[in-house]
Formats: structure tokens, sequence, C-alpha cells
């Protein structure tokens, strides 16, 4: 069956049919929200919001953009808002402010390495340090520096999830990565590959 | 550090991606050939970029699909339970009082552009001049309006070409309307606030969303099956929420605050604000 035709049947409110369709995407939208949340169960509570939203809303979805992009719209929504959330909460965690270009504070909990799943994962020293300066990036320089380096996205498909034409996303991509360099630049001999 | 190094290293993110034109890819190339510093940085930051791309994923835990499917019986189970014809004449609705409504409206601020058209009072609510009503109205019911009108938020007419209505948006949350008619017959013309009966509209809740152009166009369809009277939008009390869902779904969602209603009032309505930004 065509993901168009899983998606009529989504529309219908078809349930089985939806988590067939989302299958492929699931692991990809829980990575992307980990990558921005830091935290894997605010990562999956996360992207079960964005399942369930894209469920609820499957009938406005017309097809004009992939599927695959209109996912990542709503995850990106889902993340940045999540982040706003907590700012206005107590932070009972260790974090830091960060105030993205628009003037917007977010809260960016410091990744816990020794606690999240990176735990796990053999991550070389200098992913170990990408981890790190990622998450001193402002919400929206991460946010494309994941869309772009971490899940492979064009600029016209960023451009799309973000809601900006491709020139905003072209300097908010060199931006984020001179950041990226600026924070790294102690550790450059790692990079030099 | 040369004018040349400087413009190569501004490029670079966009060489390493492909973005740039032929000749400046082929400029950049040859640059990067003859300055070793140059080099250093390009080797720097590709380093940085496969580095990312190379990071490991993260997987859904084991109950994440079973929690996933809970939430999505409930989801459709709610769904069920809302579906309800949205272009049945709202009044038909409000005057059997089985849901209460809720006002939607959308007031358009711009930031950095002047009104087009209209004035701004003292708080910023369009006020135009004239303000022709699309709904017949009786003059002191105008008065009244304009009265409200002072203490608001800035609007400018940039999204919306025709005057704008705002007796709901005008109105502070502690605000109760005094009706023209406490038994003002409720109609599908001529609609105004002050038709509807004036325990249904003395809690203005609000909403406040800021939304981008681009969201902002999306709101509009989403509002478009629900009654309007010029830029007030009813609602009833059972959509309100899979509104605010589809709103808060769009590209371009930035964000929503919620100022609850008085304590000495029930909430009837809810006053839903757009704010449109760049």
């Amino acid at each position: 069956m065509s993901e168009q035709e899983q998606i009529k049947r989504c529309q219908e409110g078809n349930i089985e049919a939806y988590e067939e369709l989302i299958g492929a995407y699931e692991n990809k939208i829980v990575n992307y929200c980990y990558m921005m949340l830091r935290n894997h169960a605010d990562a999956e509570d996360a992207a079960q919001e964005v399942f369930v939203k894209v469920f609820r809303f499957m009938k406005n979805f017309t097809g004009q953009s992939s599927f695959s992009t209109w996912l990542y719209k709503i995850a990106s929504n889902v993340c940045l808002d999540f982040l706003r959330k907590k700012k206005r909460q107590s932070v009972d965690a260790v974090s830091i402010h960060q105030t993205s270009a628009d003037g917007e504070e977010y809260v960016m909990p410091i990744l816990d390495t020794a606690k999240g799943p990176y735990e796990q994962a053999q991550l070389s020293e200098a992913q170990r340090f990408l981890a790190k300066a990622l998450n001193e990036l402002s919400a929206e320089q991460r946010q494309v520096i994941v869309l772009r380096d971490v899940e492979g996205l064009s600029y016209e498909e960023i451009a799309e999830i973000v809601g900006v034409a491709v020139g905003t996303v072209k300097s908010r991509i060199n931006r984020a990565r001179q950041s990226l360099q600026k924070i790294l630049a102690p550790h450059r001999e790692l990079f030099l590959l | 550090m040369s004018k040349s190094c400087n413009e190569v290293r501004q490029n670079l993110s966009l060489y390493i991606d492909g973005q740039l034109s032929l000749k400046e890819m082929e400029k950049t190339r040859q640059h990067l050939a003859d300055c070793q510093a140059c080099q250093d940085e390009y080797t720097f930051l590709s380093g940085v970029v496969k580095i990312a791309e190379t990071m490991p994923t993260v997987s859904a835990g084991e109950d994440f699909h079973q929690a996933l499917r809970d939430k999505l019986v409930s989801a459709a189970a709610e769904k069920e339970a809302v579906n309800v014809p949205k272009k049945r004449p709202m009044w038909q609705a409000l005057s059997g009082m089985a849901a209460a409504a809720a006002v939607i409206v959308l007031s358009v601020v711009a930031f950095g552009q002047l009104p087009k058209m209209g004035s701004l009072t003292e708080q910023g609510t369009l006020s135009s001049e004239p303000t022709p009503r699309m709904t017949q109205t009786a003059p002191e019911k105008e008065q009244k309006v304009d009265n409200i009108n002072h203490g608001n938020d800035v609007v400018t007419p940039k999204m919306v070409q025709k005057p704008v209505y705002d007796a709901a948006s005008s109105i502070d949350k502690e605000d109760v309307i005094e009706p023209a008619s406490e038994n003002a017959e409720v109609q599908s013309v001529g609609l105004s606030l002050e038709d509807v009966p004036a325990d249904k509209r003395k809690a203005l809740t609000t909403i406040r969303y800021t939304l981008t152009e681009s969201a902002y166009s999306q709101a509009v369809i989403v509002l478009a099956g629900y009654e309007q009277r010029d830029m007030v939008y009813f609602i009833p009390q059972n959509e309100v929420q899979s509104i605010c869902e589809s709103i808060e779904a769009l590209s371009g969602y930035v964000e929503r605050r919620d100022e609850p209603a008085s304590e000495q009032v029930t909430s009837d309505f809810v006053q839903i604000m757009i704010t449109v930004i760049e």
C-alpha cells in the first residue's frame, strides 16, 4: 500500500493504519526530540504528543508537503513549546538559560551523559564534546543543526519545517556552525579529521 | 586575515553543503588550495559536521508503543465525541445553550509596521475610521463598541484588509458588558456580542496566540467553517480545544498564553487573540 493510500485510511480514523504509517518515523522523531530536549523521558513524551497531534489533525494534511516534513514541523513546534514551558516552570534540574535571535528565552537542560541513553552509547571524545556544544546553542540554532547535520534534511525541507525562507535557513545554519566552532575551539584537534 | 579569507570563511558552511553558485564554489576551492589558514578552518568545520552526522541515535523505549496506542484510542474517542457539524448556525446552538460558546477574536499585530488604515487607540487596538460594521447595528450599540475600544493591543490591518470589528478583543477580562437587552434574540444576521445573552458573555478568558504570518494564514483556514462576523469567531465550547490544538500544530505557532477569567464570573467565553509576527 502506498503512503498516500495509508494516509487516506488514517484520515478516516483508522488507528492500525496510522500505527503502520508512523512506524518508519517513530525512532526518527524520538531521536529528533531527544536531540532537542536532551532527556529521554521528555523526548518520548514529546514524540507521543507529536504523534497524537498528527493523528488528530490528519484531516488537515493536504499533501502539499511530504508527510515526513509535516511530522518534523509538528515535532519542532512541540519541542520549542516544551522548552518554553520548561522556562516558565521552576527549574529543578541543572540548566542554563539561552536567548534566541528573536529574544525568546529558553531553558536548556544540560546534557547529563551519565544518566541518558548516551551513557550506553560508545561516544567518541569528539561526539561527547559536540553533544555538550549543541546544548549550548540557542533552541533555534540547535534546531537547524539537528535537522541538517543529524537528521540529514535538505535546506528546502528545513525551510518548510521551520517556516522561513531558504536564505534564512542558510544564514541560520551558517551562524549555528560558527557558534559550534567557537565553543569547540579548545578541542579543535579532535575534529581535524 | 585578508578580505578574501574573510569572505571564504563566511561561506565555508555553504561550501561544505554545496550551496554556493558554481562560480563561488570554484573560487572557494581555489582559495582553500592556496591558503593554509583557511584550509585549516575548513578542515575543522567539516570535521564538526562529520561528527554531527555520526552522532548515535536514540530509539523509542519498550513501553512507547503501548502508551502511544492508549493515547491514540483516547484521541479517537474524543474526536468522535466532538464530531459535530461545524457549519450549523451558531445561534441555534447558542439559543439552546446546551453548549456554552467561545469567542475567538483575531487581532493582527505586525511589529514594525504602521497601520495602513484606521488608527491606533491608546493601547493599540485598531479603530478603523470609519468603522463600517458588516452587520446592521443600532447606533447606540455602535457607540458602546467605540467606548469599549479604548485600551487594547496594538493592531494593524496588515493581514486584514477589511475593517476590524473588535468589540470582543477590546474588552478587558474583568469587564462585564451590559447587554443592549437581557432578552436580546440571537440571530444569524446582525450578530454582535451585544446580541449574546449577558450571562453568556460575562467572563472573557483570553488565550493569546503568537503566530508567524504563514501560521496565521493557516489559522484562518482552520477557523473557516465557523460563524464569523468580521474578525470575531464564535466557536462552541466543546470545539475550542480542538481549534486550539489545530492552531498549535501549525508550523509557525510560536506561543500560547492563557489569562484566566475573573473569579467572580463563570467562564462562558474564551477570547483568543492572535498576534502575528514577522
